[in-house]
């Protein structure tokens, strides 16, 4: 369903997230993050950026049609996160309102680990702008 | 550990090149075109290709994994605006410094002004992270 059309407070179906070590390196490798051994664990911000990228997907605002600009971003770890875990995300649409020509949505994610326990969240705020 | 008023945590100085910004796209699998499709980008108000914030953002968390080891990835917090949009090949200054130390419940709190500017001073991004000392 279009953004536009979706009611604040709509949430997502859980979706599974498994970053594997060679994903991870790959993320590091690519932002040059040589605080981490990601045979170990897998870069902070890499589990919110999965997820982010995910729903910016869903959301059909990553084919072009639209210019979408990420204005803000909050982000609490749990604990660190092990290469190829498997994860959940639960994330839910916090606010959809335009103003101005643009549209404001804020994407609340949680991550959660199998047993239930939420290794991290995060709030982002994005703006999307009719291209 | 930087753990006092006013300490400041070890920067980063990084270009951000359009490879960089190709492999993270691929590695975060957000193809975006403002990112890579410069015929799309050279349409938007920024007028050519922008890093991913995410991007940026990775090195802020990058500066503070390296202050705060096992800290910052258990029980870490951040809150951040982006301000301004990278353009491949500037160079950002990621920076940090410690505001202030509370303690509650016998557990330290250090709330660290941290952000990302551009060689001209101009904001990239700007916020505070929030890190257990004990």
């Amino acid at each position: 369903m279009p953004l536009q059309d979706l009611p604040a407070g709509h949430e997502f179906p859980p979706e599974s997230l498994i970053i594997s070590e060679m994903e991870a390196a790959a993320y590091a490798a690519a932002v040059g993050d040589t605080s981490v051994e990601t045979s170990e664990r897998v870069p902070s911000v890499a589990v919110v950026a999965a997820g982010l990228s995910r729903f910016i997907k869903h959301l059909g605002l990553a084919d072009g049609t639209v210019e979408v600009v990420h204005a803000s971003q909050e982000i609490s770890f749990d604990r660190p996160v092990t290469p190829g875990e498997t994860l959940e995300i639960r994330a839910t649409l916090k606010s959809n309102a335009e103003r101005r020509g643009s549209r404001f949505a804020t994407v609340e994610m949680i991550f959660v680990d199998g047993t239930g326990e939420q290794v991290a969240s995060a709030s982002s705020l994005i703006l999307v702008n009719a291209t | 550990m930087t753990s006092q008023p006013g300490d400041r945590l070890n920067s980063i100085d990084r270009t951000v090149t359009q490879a960089q910004v190709e492999a993270y796209a691929d590695a975060a699998e957000d193809h975006n075109p403002i990112h890579l499709d410069a015929d799309f980008a050279a349409k938007t108000p920024f007028g050519r290709r922008i890093a991913h914030g995410m991007l940026t953002l990775a090195l802020v968390s990058e500066m503070l994994t390296s202050a705060y080891p096992n800290n910052w990835a258990s029980g870490g917090r951040l809150k951040v605006r982006f301000r301004a949009p990278v353009f491949p090949g500037e160079t950002v200054h990621v920076i940090g410094e410690v505001k202030k130390v509370t303690e509650s419940d016998g557990v330290r709190l250090a709330e660290i002004t941290v952000g990302v500017k551009k060689d001209d001073g101009e904001d990239v991004i700007t916020g505070q992270a929030f890190v257990k000392l004990d």
